[in-house]
């Protein structure tokens, strides 16, 4: 299967959630990158915006794109373009949210 | 040269991965979460890696999840396999990896407690169930 084919499969699956950008890169390790931009991501935490995109992925992921690992980008509009985080649900804000909510490390990849 | 009674080295990865789950478990219970999810990477690592030894295959030096994966025995790559015959596993291996990589690049978006317990639970669901699929079967 070639890229563009794989690109259209990503596409098709994508039409379930509304969207304003969809991005596919082919990165190593067999991996395809999928950026998505939509603001029906306002206010979910990153696990649920994760999950949602499996969601809708689950059927191809197991079979049209089995040797690949699909990663997935989830961001809102204001994410994309500012850089600011609309992960908290609605009605907090960065300033009141909990002191104990953690930056990850990343020292393994 | 090893020894015959010698623990075999998969074993060994089996149960290092099985300690490095209940670290991971008290670390969790101490709201050390960034600690938690890296002992937790540790140990879907060691089972992965033990999966492989098991099979005849020797790992990469690498804590890339990704291309413990994609190692092949024979034609077929066997942990990919089995973590994609499971629609949770599945789930589980695709917020590892969207976490990871959304983290490197967005840096800005933040977890809450209940973000890293889901990951948590993806990590420890993952290395239960290659540790039952392909190292204790």
């Amino acid at each position: 299967m070639d890229k563009s084919q794989i690109s259209r499969i990503i596409v098709e699956n994508l039409k379930g959630l509304e969207h304003k950008s969809l991005e596919v890169l082919f990165e190593e390790e067999d991996s395809i990158r999928i950026i998505v931009v939509s603001d029906e991501f306002i206010g979910l935490r990153l696990m649920k915006r994760l999950e949602m995109l499996s969601q809708l992925f689950s059927h191809t992921s197991a079979n049209d794109l089995f040797d690949y690992h699909l990663i997935f980008n989830p961001l809102t509009s204001k994410e994309s373009e500012l850089g600011v985080s609309e992960t908290l649900e609605e009605g907090r804000s960065q300033e009141d949210s909990p002191s104990n909510i953690a930056r990850p490390s990343h020292p393994t990849y | 040269m090893k020894n015959a009674n010698q623990t075999p080295d998969y074993e060994v990865m089996r149960l290092r991965s099985i300690t490095d789950i209940m670290a991971a478990e008290a670390l969790m219970e101490s709201e050390l979460y960034d600690h938690a999810i890296q002992q937790s990477h540790f140990a879907l690592e060691k089972i992965m890696k033990s999966a492989l030894l098991k099979a005849g295959t020797y790992p990469p030096l690498t804590h890339n999840l990704l291309r413990i994966s994609n190692v092949r025995v024979g034609s077929r790559k066997i942990l990919l396999k089995v973590i994609k015959s499971n629609p949770t596993m599945l789930l589980y291996w695709e917020k590892v990896h969207g976490r990871w990589s959304t983290d490197l690049r967005y840096g800005f978006l933040s977890l809450e407690p209940s973000d890293y317990d889901e990951l948590f639970e993806a990590y420890r669901g993952l290395a239960g169930w290659i540790r039952v699929k392909l190292v204790e079967s």
